[in-house]
């Protein structure tokens, strides 16, 4: 199995769980069980979660639960915190805007 | 009321450290205990295990905390406590308690006795652009690191104080990360330091010995350690692309001119650590203030009782002093608990507990010996500029709250005026702040601006789950309520 | 009307606020919520000398602390037990003042040059039974004799009009012209006018003692506080929840008590909906705010606490509410709760409000309603009036401060 940046290899003791399809704003990426939203996220490239309703950037700032900052809209639950959601198969993850809305397409990862 | 389905003698809200040593002996003694955590894998923050899917193929060729972690999760075997993970305590009323576990309906169980073990998260420092994506607390990105093997940046700079000013950047780079610069905003130890360090290394041989091994994997990995260096702004488009640091007094007020500008993808922050309130504030518990264990500080007798009667709290949450300290608090909290149950005689518990005083009391030596090192300045809370958003759910910035708080020295008003402390963190991060605002302009010390009224839910419930259509609602505003009063009810 | 964002707007200087309590004042106003600030500001602005005193902080209470509303729709099903025919009165009364007192609010933006956040949503009361529609219809037939405008709508056009209703709910009142405002900002404003037009304003100030001296002229009363004393012509009480307080302190008993009562708040979620909804057989009331949250409320019980506690609130009460407001819109099911309060509210036994000076105690005013956010724009407007002119009382009998009091006045504690 190929772990593209920024996913570290395999190693230090650690296997990843198994391969699993999830969609990030609609499109089907790779994630492995076990990871975080926001983990899977950053992998599917961006390292942003959502849109303030001032149009600001957000994303993953304590990483541990406290801040919700890291709101997503997971199977359609908007507010949901990437960094203490673990991935699913078939899970439907798309960055927010706002109170809840999915960020409009054409506005992707903007991860240079 | 929903009916409360279970009764026990000792809840034990926390699986870190703490947590887990507490539960372990209370449970030894004889007491029914449930433990309740969050997360969904034991271990706290510190000793975070990895997400469930990961296999460990190699426990040897784990670091050193995630063994540790795993020892002491394993010492639950055979203690008989029930464990319940993905599971927040949400309110408690009296010895009631209401439990959500994800995707369940809210439950109650009724505890004779709890210890509050929540632990800590990165003190929360505002400064302009730490709303960037890419700005990342220490702990957040050492959990993405360790547990999910994912690193966000390519050139990661890291700004922070205190023990883990060594230890994540060096951890950080075991596991590949670039590390352009490790910034301390405390001094860098001086001969005198290292005098008082010699005199408490007695009985803490581990501690220092991993703070050796972090100064050399810093030098061994090329990463400049800047002591007395703080981060001014965050800049970038959507993004951090670069970190503006500058030199600081020894109160962490920035000297001007000496900025510097560092091209970086992510900037991780980590200036200590402030304990979770929200539990023991609900509760009702009294708090001293030490800001160098965190700021609020729940007060505690002999036997890590709180003001509230049944009510014990442990480790980070209780003070930020780590996990070596958290084990043996929590291993005080469980014996108290158990003495006061009558489950153990008061000679039984003080010679169990004794042990655990002798570590505590030689830990508090070596933290006396590293004040100065890290020491928290008051700079910390004056980074910010007008422009600076200060709550970061309602995005307010500091300009928003300044006629508020010239208004008014009540933390609840500024909260009702600005709507900031009202998002879904409950003011966790940005209260602190919000306070130390309020105490400049009004010429106090931070802690005697009283924190906003704490209230359930401690955090944020599905109306689904919270919902019990079995409960009969009052009646309306019938003639029965009002000729029940005669109209002398103050 | 310069509408700016909540966070640009400037309040009282806590440098006004602290200051020293004067001497004396022509009208004293005992406490700093809706009431007491409306109060001082009609007053400032007819050119009286006034002061404030609040022992806590301005708008902390229920005036801050309440959800907003303004409730237009008849309580119908809040009778008072006194015959059919005094409950009709008393409604139809109520139904045309509500009214009034909307209008009172329709202005006040413009009035205190200030953004308000009020918005006319229009509301619905909903009914899950046979019985309970009946109610509304006879609801309905009472508000149209007070002309307030509504509609009893069921079945299809029910659906269509309001998607978001679960189908338990066959019929519902609509009433286009209820809605709601921001109560963190309306006294503030009330109070910031107040200053400028000349009124002083203390808070950290408590009322302790009120000496009734037995003269008419300047030196009527001398109250007592924490922060000093001060001699006044006329007293206001406008201490809400803790009004009988004040009035017992000039030998007055007013015929109230107080509740607290749970809110719920959740996150916000894109817009769902628009109306207030409010039920006509259960604790409800349910709305959308500006902010995009959902505040779920109607008058869940809290436990009392003494002061300086805050009323806590309740899981019971949270527990219920919610369970209430998810039966009624079920697509609150996946959002979460994120904050409780508890306000506690003033209630009177009669459901009439307390308004209008004391026969038994001349120069002793009060200015106090259950549905306070509601009507407190407007009777402090009136009583201030009454206040300024020579005018007859314009408040019926039935709002009388002395109508509690029994016998002799009590000044046992005097």
């Amino acid at each position: 199995m190929t772990i593209e940046r920024p996913r570290l290899p395999a190693g230090h003791g650690l296997e990843r769980g198994p391969a699993v399809t999830v969609t990030v704003d609609g499109r089907p990426v790779t994630a492995y069980l076990g990871e975080s939203v926001a983990a899977a996220l950053m992998a599917a490239g961006g390292l942003d979660t959502r849109t303030t309703r001032g149009g600001e950037r957000r994303g993953l700032f304590c990483g541990m639960g406290v801040c919700f900052d890291c709101l997503v809209i997971v199977d359609g639950v908007p507010g949901t915190r990437a960094c203490v959601t673990w991935v699913r198969e078939g899970m439907d993850i798309a960055r927010q805007d706002g109170p809840g809305d999915r960020r409009e397409t054409g506005d992707g990862p903007d991860r240079a | 009321m929903p009916v409360s389905d279970q009764s026990i003698d000792l809840l034990v809200v926390g699986g870190g450290p703490a947590g887990i040593s507490a539960a372990r002996s209370a449970a030894e003694a004889g007491l029914n205990v449930l433990l309740a955590d969050e997360r969904p894998t034991l271990g706290g923050q510190i000793y975070k295990q990895p997400g469930p899917g990961f296999t460990v193929t190699d426990p040897a060729a784990m670091d050193r905390q995630f063994r540790q972690g795993r020892a002491l999760i394993d010492s639950l075997d055979g203690t008989g406590v029930e464990v319940l993970l993905r599971t927040s305590v949400v309110a408690v009323e009296d010895r009631r308690v209401v439990l959500v576990t994800e995707g369940s309906a809210a439950r109650t169980v009724t505890a004779r006795r709890m210890v509050l073990a929540p632990g800590a998260h990165d003190r929360p420092v505002a400064f302009p652009g730490w709303t960037l994506p890419g700005v990342i607390t220490a702990g957040g990105l050492q959990t993405l690191a360790k547990t999910q093997r994912v690193l966000p940046g390519e050139r990661i700079l890291f700004a922070g104080s205190g023990p883990v000013a060594l230890a994540f950047p060096a951890q950080l780079a075991h596991y590949g990360a670039h590390i352009v610069t490790a910034l301390e905003a405390g001094p860098a130890p001086r001969a005198g330091d290292l005098m008082r360090l010699a005199r408490a290394a007695r009985g803490n041989g581990a501690l220092l010995r991993d703070a050796a091994r972090y100064r050399g994997m810093l030098l061994r990995h090329r990463i400049p350690l800047r002591y007395r260096r703080i981060v001014v702004r965050a800049e970038g488009d959507g993004r951090v692309e670069r970190v503006v640091h500058a030199a600081v007094d020894p109160d962490w007020r920035v000297l001007p001119g000496t900025e510097e500008t560092v091209r970086a993808d992510v900037l991780c922050v980590g200036y200590g650590f402030v304990a979770s309130l929200e539990l023991m504030r609900l509760v009702g518990c009294e708090f001293d203030h030490r800001e160098d264990l965190g700021g609020h500080v729940v007060h505690r007798d002999e036997w890590l009782r709180t003001t509230v009667d049944g009510v014990y709290a442990a480790g980070d949450g209780a003070g930020v002093e780590g996990s070596f300290v958290a084990i043996d608090e929590g291993r005080v909290a469980g014996l108290a608990a158990a003495m006061d149950a009558g489950a153990l005689s008061a000679a039984d518990a003080a010679a169990a507990a004794a042990p655990a005083r002798r570590r505590l009391d030689r830990r508090r030596a070596l933290s006396a010996a590293t004040a100065r090192l890290y020491r928290v300045g008051p700079g910390v809370y004056e980074l910010s500029d007008d422009d600076t958003v200060i709550c970061r759910c309602e995005a307010v910035r500091r300009r928003d709250l300044a006629p508020a708080i010239a208004s008014t020295d009540d933390i609840n008003l500024v909260k009702g005026y600005t709507r900031a402390g009202m998002g879904p963190c409950q003011g966790r991060i940005c209260q602190r702040q919000v306070a130390g605002l309020i105490a400049r302009h009004h010429g106090r010390p931070i802690e005697e601006v009283a924190l906003a009224t704490p209230r359930m839910p401690v955090r944020p419930v599905p109306i689904g789950a919270l919902a019990d259509h079995t409960i009969q609602g009052p009646t309306l505003f019938l003639a029965e309520d009002a000729a029940a009063d005669d109209g002398t009810k103050p | 009307m310069t509408a700016g964002p909540l966070e640009s707007r400037h309040w009282v200087p806590a440098g006004h606020s602290h200051a020293p309590l004067p001497s004396s004042t022509d009208v004293l106003v005992i406490g700093g919520g809706i009431a007491g600030t409306a109060m001082a500001y009609y007053l400032a602005r007819s050119g009286v000398e006034v002061t404030l005193v609040e022992r806590g902080e301005l708008n902390r209470e229920a005036s801050g602390t309440n959800a907003g509303s303004f409730h237009l729709q008849l309580a119908i099903h809040q009778l008072s037990g006194q015959g059919a025919e005094a409950d009709r009165e008393r409604l139809l009364d109520e139904a045309r003042l509500s009214l009034e007192a909307y209008s009172v609010w329709k202005e006040l933006g413009d009035e205190l040059d200030g953004s308000l956040d009020l918005h006319e949503t229009g509301g619905w009361m909903v009914a899950e039974t046979p019985e309970q529609v009946r109610t509304l219809r006879d609801k309905y037939e009472l508000e149209r004799l007070a002309g307030i405008e509504t509609e009893v709508v069921t079945g299809a056009e029910l659906r269509r009009r309001a998607p978001y209703l679960a189908e338990t709910v066959i019929g519902a009142t609509y009433c286009p012209i209820e809605g709601h405002a921001n109560p963190l900002v309306v006294a503030p404003l009330y109070a910031l006018r107040a200053v400028e037009h000349g009124a002083l304003i203390r808070t950290g100030t408590e009322v302790r003692r009120i000496d009734v001296n037995g003269d008419s002229g300047a030196r009527r009363f001398t109250v007592h506080t924490d922060a000093g004393r001060i001699d006044a012509h006329r007293v206001v009480d406008c201490a809400g929840a803790w009004c009988g307080e004040v009035a017992a302190m000039v030998g007055l008993r007013l015929p109230v008590r107080n509740e607290g009562l749970h809110v719920n708040v959740t996150e916000p979620r894109p817009r769902l909906l628009t109306p207030m909804v409010q039920h006509i057989g259960r604790r409800l009331t349910l709305k959308q705010t500006d902010q995009n949250t959902f505040i779920i409320g109607g008058g869940w019980p809290t436990p009392d606490a003494p002061r300086p506690r805050r009323y806590p609130t309740s899981w019971h009460s949270a527990a219920g509410s919610t369970a209430v407001a998810v039966s009624v819109l079920p697509a609150l099911a996946d959002i979460r709760v994120v904050r409780t309060w508890s306000g506690v509210i003033v209630f009177t036994n009669d459901f009439s409000p307390v308004v209008g000076e004391s026969a038994l105690v001349p120069g002793f005013h009060a200015c106090v309603s259950s549905t306070g956010f509601t009507f407190s724009p407007y009777f402090a407007r009136r009583l201030a009036e009454q206040m300024t002119s020579p005018v007859v009382s314009p408040f019926p009998e039935r709002y009388s401060l002395d109508r509690a009091t029994t016998g002799t006045l009590r000044r046992e504690n005097r």
